[in-house]
């Protein structure tokens, strides 16, 4: 519908500021609670959050990698013979077909070979990675996600200039449960996904548009001054885009927000034009921006190979996916370690951000299935984490020799560690006491930040502190 | 009066609903008595500018910017309203009070047909004064092409029709707006689509549900009649997932892999009592099902199939690409919720068709996802969670609340939905026809979470993505430009799915277009919205005062004042106030076009524009 040569027109370039895609939501939005009753401990709990993180940037390959064919790699029959191995490390076996890139950079990343999911369906087994706690539909409309939980603990720390959302992702709403609501809290904590391929284009700043924008603005700020007590009896659902539209407003007359978006030829080069690439250089564009976003989430789809994971005459297989992931991941941790910290110069931004990479399970091990694929795997699984202190090129715990069971935890505990202990070592890195529970739920149900109650009884809620060296 | 005017009735009523108002609540000044003559003198038409402060302020009343609350005031206009307002009176409950004329004809007009109403509608509803015409509105709406239109596009929606189906998909569509236009008794079309066979599903409209439904087997066929192309029993599976969930508001995902005992507990009574072979035994009326997906020179057919008959019958130990291993189990069939079985000689799948419809929880489940939709949320809610052992009020599992907020309204609605012969119509008339639906949206003290469930006031929604662009749309004259088959549509609610040019879909998206692959999903707030409505091409496109725009033809027409009244019209539905109006007056006086264009891209960025309240 855009036709050149249009009066007084907006210039084409602006607009791809608004190609910014959408939300998709598991249930409603509640008007939210606010203030929240916080305790401050559960009982006897203890913990000492780390703080050593400004930023945490979650990277999720959806659809669950195969893990004896990525970062645990395992001699098995369903491998095929060009993945062109080697050996790294006593204990670590690369592929230089598959992750040539990401090879160079182990030195940074503390690989946890234990990790166990409590579910084995994406929809649930993805909600788990972006709450952090099973789902349960009885409450699953208050609950919020760790992102949005993050921006209302940060709130306190926004500073005056700071306009971009605490909580932004990339392509969550292709995941299976798109991208999860605030829950009980309020909608101004409610994640900014963005979809990469309307982000595509990058915008430039101009001048005209901005005070198009400004005169419009004032304008329809009067009309809602007047309007604003007749607004208020309609509660909160409608009076909470006062805060979104002078949020929108902020962003839109802040230069960063067009600068984060700019991506140049040789970003492109760099990281890939696809998905997994085109997130990365924005996370790392947001990142160096340092204006409000402290927690990012990028959805890496495509992951689930149950059918032909070799074949290369299927569009998407282990191989592409793997190729999009290696270009885009190894340049991320690349720059980040390079891009000097914009509040402590002695530091890069990798210093102060933890990242954290990981599927929300493993595929099966072994011989292939009867559709010469790889089926979901919840038992045993790694997580990847690097930056924020984490000391690189270590691995810790094991899978037995097939890539089929947990062999050593690798950690303090006889259980094996769980998204919640990702979550909490997530907040642990970011300063948040990770053993609050806020009280005044709609439910009445108290919401644990970390959640004690596994499927199969109680689980520790502890940091993976391991990973620290 | 007749001969005053339209605004006389409306500003009577207004004021009338005003001086109700309880005594202890602390008001501003307010005329005891309004005449129209006194009107008349003071205001003029209300599309004048008001000549004076008073008359500014009797606008403001007017657009109901003072509600106030008063309970058992309201009349009970029929059982949906002995049933709520009697619970609010008996547990001391306040609710708003009931909508202006105004505020009812915005809401009724976008509930029903997904349109805001155009200037001339609200102008001649509020210059009608017969005491029916709220009725009459909502029969006039019922009856409307663009009623066919909007529920079209819901059910669509809910049964996620899209290229799965090929070229069945505007055949579905086609069929879907027939049987609303016809009212046809919904019984039948759920019948339909469950008991379906076809040699195309491009040819019978009812067989597009189970082509959208198939789960994939074999990526490439071997042979002729290649069955293993569909897999055979996977879909079986998926049709009794989506036949409950659609149709009697029943999540049966979880015991389609593993028992409810064990796993339920926490979650669903009913469900935790049920086990996985039951499941098995409700597939199996699809046992017999075969479905055959097409292909040509050794290439699918995109989305197209052959149903009929020709399986030997459910496997309960077959294999299953999407779940765990089957265990086994009986293969006969019988109905989940009450163990029914095929008549002798009755075909399963007629027979599931059968029983499935005249199962109480078909009507149920059906009244609560409309009621759902017109009042905000279910009086079961989640609308598709219902447990079934916690619908009995006089027998509640132990730790466990009733489920349903209003259980005997919920069975007498039901009851009156089988008794209109499942008229989808009857239903909606039911409940816009109540003084609960009339409610205002304004509650005036402090608004109680509690308060909720007793629907004591109206509930806000956000326009849906649809609805959002094609009120854009007509309040700037401007319709869309999809391509629909050969033809150019302009109202998104017009077409078969998802459509229009990259701008159109991220804006559409954003405001949560289901792109029929996932489920659909309510979008909260949030600060793409805004976003969106100040940048998006779908937004400042419109606002500009080129040829054959609402923007350029107003300004050619009229003076500034009247500009003003009918871009408020055109886009709120209502009239400027005072404050507004002249706020807006400043603008166009300082520059006439950019004025404009303006004002006309600040109403669309109001709040009040992008909510049905």
């Amino acid at each position: 519908m855009t036709k050149p040569g249009k009066v007084g027109d907006l210039p084409g370039s602006r607009r791809d500021l608004l190609r910014l895609g959408g939300l998709g939501l598991l249930g409603a939005s509640m008007d939210g609670v606010w203030p929240l009753q916080v305790s401050a401990k559960q009982t006897g709990a203890k913990v000492q959050p780390r703080g050593t993180a400004r930023n945490v940037l979650f990277y999720e390959m959806s659809g669950a990698i195969s893990h004896v064919e990525s970062y645990d790699f395992k001699e098995n029959a369903g491998s095929p013979k060009d993945l062109e191995m080697t050996q790294l490390a006593p204990d670590l076996h690369m592929s230089q077909r598959l992750l040539p890139k990401m090879s160079k950079h182990m030195d940074k990343l503390a690989v946890v070979r234990s990790m166990k999911s409590h579910e084995e369906v994406h929809f649930r087994a993805q909600y788990y990675l972006q709450t952090g706690r099973q789902m349960n539909l009885a409450f699953a409309r208050e609950i919020p996600a760790i992102g949005s939980v993050i921006a209302a603990e940060l709130e306190e720390r926004r500073r005056p200039a700071d306009t971009f959302p605490t909580y932004l992702s990339f392509n969550l709403e292709k995941g299976a449960p798109g991208a999860l609501s605030t829950g009980f809290l309020p909608p101004r904590f409610s994640v900014v996904d963005i979809n990469t391929e309307a982000a595509l284009d990058s915008p430039s700043f101009d001048q005209k548009m901005v005070e198009l924008l400004e005169e419009r603005w004032a304008l329809l700020s009067k009309l809602r001054d007047v309007g604003h007590k007749r607004l208020s009896g309609f509660g909160r659902k409608m009076s909470s885009y006062d805060d979104f539209y002078s949020a929108a407003y902020s962003l839109l007359s802040d230069e960063r927000w067009p600068a984060a978006f700019r991506i140049t030829e040789e970003d492109k080069q760099r990281y890939g034009t696809h998905r997994a690439g085109i997130s990365s250089i924005l996370a790392r564009n947001v990142l160096a921006q340092d204006a409000g976003t402290h927690y990012i989430h990028i959805c890496h789809p495509g992951w689930d190979h149950h059918t032909y994971i070799w074949d290369h005459s299927k569009k998407v297989n282990h191989y592409t996916l793997c190729a999009e992931y290696d270009q885009a991941f190894s340049a991320l941790l690349e720059d980040l370690a390079a891009i000097p910290s914009k509040t402590n110069p002695e530091k890069t931004l990798l210093d102060e951000t933890l990242v954290v990479n990981m599927s929300e399970f493993g595929r099966t091990p072994g011989a292939l299935n009867n559709m010469a694929g790889r089926d979901h795997h919840n038992p045993v699984y790694p997580a990847l984490f690097a930056g924020a202190g984490v000391k690189g090129g270590v691995r810790h715990g094991a899978s037995d020799a097939g890539g089929a069971k947990c062999a050593e935890t690798g950690w303090a505990h006889k259980q094996q560690p769980r998204n919640e202990n990702v979550l909490a070592t997530m907040y642990s890195a970011l300063g948040i006491d990770w053993s609050r529970q806020i009280r005044n739920t709609p439910s009445g149900r108290p919401y644990v930040y970390v959640d004690p109650l596994g499927a199969n009884g109680y689980i520790p809620t502890d940091e993976i502190s391991e990973i620290y060296g | 009066m007749k001969q005053a005017g339209s605004i006389f009735v409306c500003a009577l009523l207004a004021a009338s609903m005003l001086s109700a108002q309880k005594q202890d609540e602390p008001r501003e000044a307010r005329p005891e008595v309004l005449t129209p003559e006194k009107f008349s003198e003071t205001h003029g038409s209300l599309f004048d500018r008001p000549k004076s402060k008073e008359a500014a302020e009797l606008t403001d009343r007017l657009l109901g910017s003072e509600p106030g609350s008063e309970p058992g005031r309201v009349e009970r206009r029929n059982f949906i309203d002995q049933h709520i307002f009697g619970k609010m009176e008996r547990d001391g409950v306040p609710h708003a009070p009931p909508a202006s004329d105004i505020e009812f004809m915005r809401r009724v007009t976008l509930d029903l047909t997904g349109r805001i109403p155009a200037r001339a509608e609200v102008r001649a509803f509020l210059a009608d004064d017969d005491p029916g015409k709220r009725d009459k509105l909502i029969d006039r709406l019922l009856d409307s092409e663009e009623y066919v239109e909007k529920w079209a596009y819901h059910f669509m929606d809910l049964f996620r029709a899209n290229g799965k189906m090929g070229r069945g998909q505007h055949l579905f569509h086609y069929w879907m707006k027939q049987n609303l236009r016809s009212n046809r008794p919904y019984d039948e079309v759920a019948y339909d689509i469950i008991a379906a066979s076809a040699k195309s599903n491009h040819v019978v409209a009812a067989s597009n549900v189970i082509a959208r439904e198939h789960i994939q087997g074999a990526p490439q066929p071997k042979d002729g009649d290649d069955l293993s192309m569909v897999h055979q029993l996977d879909t079986h599976d998926e049709l009794v997932i989506q036949y409950a969930k659609v149709f009697m508001g029943l999540n049966l995902s979880c015991i389609s892999c593993h028992d409810g005992q064990g796993h339920l507990e926490q979650v669903n009574v009913w469900l935790s009592t049920k086990r996985r072979t039951e499941f098995f035994q409700t597939a199996s009326f699809l046992g017999r099902s075969r479905y055959l997906m097409y292909f040509e020179n050794g290439k699918p057919q995109s989305g197209e199939f052959l149903m009929d008959d020709g399986n030997p019958g459910y496997d309960t130990e077959g294999h299953s690409m999407v779940r765990v291993a089957r265990l086994g189990g009986p293969e006969n069939p019988a109905f989940l919720l009450n163990g029914e079985e095929p008549r002798p000689g009755e075909e399963p799948r007629e027979a599931l068709g059968r029983i499935l419809t005249a199962h109480p929880q078909f009507a149920r489940g059906t009244v609560n996802r409309f009621w759902a939709k017109l009042m905000g949320f279910g009086i079961v809610d989640p609308f598709d969670e219902f447990d079934l052992l916690r619908q009995d009020p006089d027998n509640v599992p132990e730790g466990w609340e009733l489920q349903p907020s209003h259980p005997e309204l919920l069975d007498e609605l039901a009851q009156s939905f089988r008794d209109s012969g499942h008229s989808i119509k009857e239903l909606m008339r039911t409940i816009t026809r109540s003084s609960a639906y009339r409610l205002s949206a304004r509650f005036q003290g402090e608004w109680k979470e509690s308060y909720a469930r007793y629907f004591a006031r109206k509930f806000v929604r956000r326009l849906n993505a649809e609805e959002l662009h094609d009120a854009i749309a007509l309040a700037t004259d401007r319709p869309g430009e999809f391509k629909f088959g050969d033809d150019k549509v302009g109202m998104a609610m017009r077409l078969s799915g998802p459509s229009g040019g990259r701008d159109v879909r991220t804006f559409l998206k954003t405001f949560g277009q289901s792109d029929r692959n996932t489920p659909p999903r309510e979008v909260p707030g949030s600060l793409l919205h805004p976003l969106a409505l100040m940048q998006s091409p779908v937004v400042t496109d419109r606002v500009i005062a080129r040829e054959d725009s609402r923007v350029k033809n107003l300004l050619d027409s009229y003076d500034n004042d009247r500009v003003v009244d009918e871009m408020f019209m055109g886009t709120l539905s209502r009239p400027p106030s005072g404050e507004e109006k002249e706020i807006a007056l400043t603008a166009l006086n300082n520059d006439r076009v950019a004025g404009a264009e303006n004002l006309q891209w600040a109403l669309l960025n109001s709040v009040e524009f992008f909510f049905n309240y």
